[in-house]
């Protein structure tokens, strides 16, 4: 149920998205063009939150109590203050959750990119580990 | 090398920055240097760059028909930071005393009655700076594979100019510097805390203290297929740890999607054998890690510093927005360097 009426948010958001991408990127040039490629990425992060941020906030809350906090302060007070064994896997493992989470709405690109990486590095030391081993 | 507005005999400069207002100004300050009155300026047109500096690049012509291409960067009116460039053209200098290729400076002045602001012009070094033509342009494609190690050369002459020819650098610890702007921010983030934990418990022994480029990245160097033609930028320079260089050199945003770990160009390897080479300095490969760890941390802080600016209305831009929700791409980064970290 909403007060306003149609079309909602991320409808209005992907109308100014596909304007700058039709008709401001290909007409600008320099600053002007990479200024509204930003702008496009802007829109683009917004469109994201808001179709998945509910979700994710949920699976946020969940991650942070894991842990044992409720909130990222929280949990960076209790690093610094060395209240938590900095080098706890599930501390590691809830905090790249929460970074993937994170990428997902601001910059999905970048984690598909830093995966593949990710998997290629493993790939080359688990056949180093082998060539060692054999 | 530093003049004064009684040596140029007349006010010359203004607040307002019409090019015109400015062309007209750097005029007489050219003639006055080059004791040519027969000098004129033109073609004054802004240089495209993120610094917080304004750059200009413009031709001094004179009588005989001897034109050079010159370059002109000064604090913007209004927010002048006295001192700041006179010390980076002195550190220019001395760079190039050392064998470094930087551009040439021709004259510098603190005295904001002669352009409006202090200010440093140099010459302009053609070239291509570009970080995404570096990584693609098939004109440099003779250039590419040998990169890396001609910045580590280059990075060994600048870690060899004496302190003494070096005036007015702050000395600067790079992990207390870290803290304390993460503490100036207020920004309790646990990635971050993580990582300056890790850092301040595995902290190394100094490789020395030598004068630190400051922003040594892709980005920063003009580059031609032949080789390395100048490093520039030297804004952020001081005295400290010449492995923060490298280490810089390395994070991985200064990559700009390429493959190689150095600047997305080059091989660990190539730059750290060219540097040792260079420098006489020789250490362990796991040191370079703990510093791109240390540079990483950096980018994150100065990501959150611009940020900062944009949410507190003091620089309002699309850029700085964006860097705050890129942040996370900085720690993913960070989350990976601590795993290669000895502890």
């Amino acid at each position: 149920m909403s007060l306003s009426d149609a079309p909602p948010v991320n409808e209005l958001i992907n109308a100014v998205m596909e304007y700058i991408q039709t008709e401001v990127v290909p007409d600008a040039l320099g600053e002007k063009k990479r200024l509204a490629t930003i702008a496009y990425s802007v829109l683009a992060v917004v469109d994201r939150e808001y179709t998945m941020g509910y979700k994710l906030n949920t699976d946020y809350a969940k991650l942070l109590a894991s842990v044992g906090v409720t909130s990222e302060e929280e949990l960076a007070a209790k690093i610094r203050n060395s209240e938590v064994d900095i080098n706890s896997a599930d501390l590691k493992k809830a905090l790249r959750q929460i970074t993937t989470m994170k990428l997902m709405i601001a910059s999905p690109a970048f984690l598909e990119r830093a995966r593949k990486e990710a998997e290629a590095a493993q790939k080359r030391q688990a056949s180093k580990a082998e060539n060692q081993d054999g | 090398m530093s003049v004064t507005t009684e040596d140029i005999g007349e006010e010359a400069g203004g607040d307002g920055l019409s090019l015109g207002h400015l062309t007209e100004s750097l005029q007489k300050a050219i003639s006055w240097k080059l004791s040519d009155p027969g000098i004129s300026i033109s073609e004054l047109m802004p240089l495209e760059g993120g610094s917080s500096r304004l750059t200009f690049s413009f031709m001094a012509n004179s009588e005989s028909g001897m034109d050079s291409k010159l370059v002109l960067r000064m604090d913007p009116p209004g927010v002048t930071r006295p001192g700041s460039l006179v010390t980076e053209a002195n550190l220019m200098l001395a760079a190039l005393d050392a064998g470094a290729p930087v551009p040439r400076v021709i004259m510098t002045s603190d005295d904001e009655s002669i352009l409006g602001a202090p200010f440093v012009i140099m010459e302009f070094v053609e070239g291509i700076s570009n970080p995404r033509s570096i990584l693609r342009d098939p004109a440099l494609e003779k250039l590419r594979p040998n990169l890396a190690g001609m910045l580590g050369q280059a990075l060994g002459k600048i870690h060899s100019i004496p302190l003494e020819a070096a005036p007015g650098l702050v000395q600067i610890d790079l992990v207390t510097q870290l803290r304390n702007q993460l503490d100036l921010l207020g920004e309790q983030r646990p990635v971050l805390e993580l990582a300056m934990r890790v850092l301040e418990q595995t902290k190394p022994k100094t490789m020395g203290t030598t004068v630190v480029h400051g922003d040594f990245r892709n980005g920063n160097f003009i580059v031609a297929n032949d080789g390395v033609r100048a490093i520039i930028d030297w804004e952020l320079s001081h005295i400290g740890d010449p492995l923060e260089d490298l280490g810089w050199l390395c994070v991985r945003t200064w990559r700009f999607n390429g493959p190689g770990p150095v600047g997305g160009f080059g091989a660990y390897n190539q730059l750290i054998f060219a540097y040792e080479h260079a420098s006489g300095r020789v250490f362990d490969r796991v040191l370079l890690r703990w510093w791109e760890l240390a540079c990483t941390l950096r980018w994150a802080v100065m990501s959150l510093m611009q940020a900062q600016a944009f949410l507190q209305g003091t620089h309002r831009s699309l850029d700085k927005a964006l860097l705050g929700r890129r942040v996370c791409e900085v720690e993913w980064d960070i989350l990976a360097l601590l795993n290669s970290i000895k502890k």
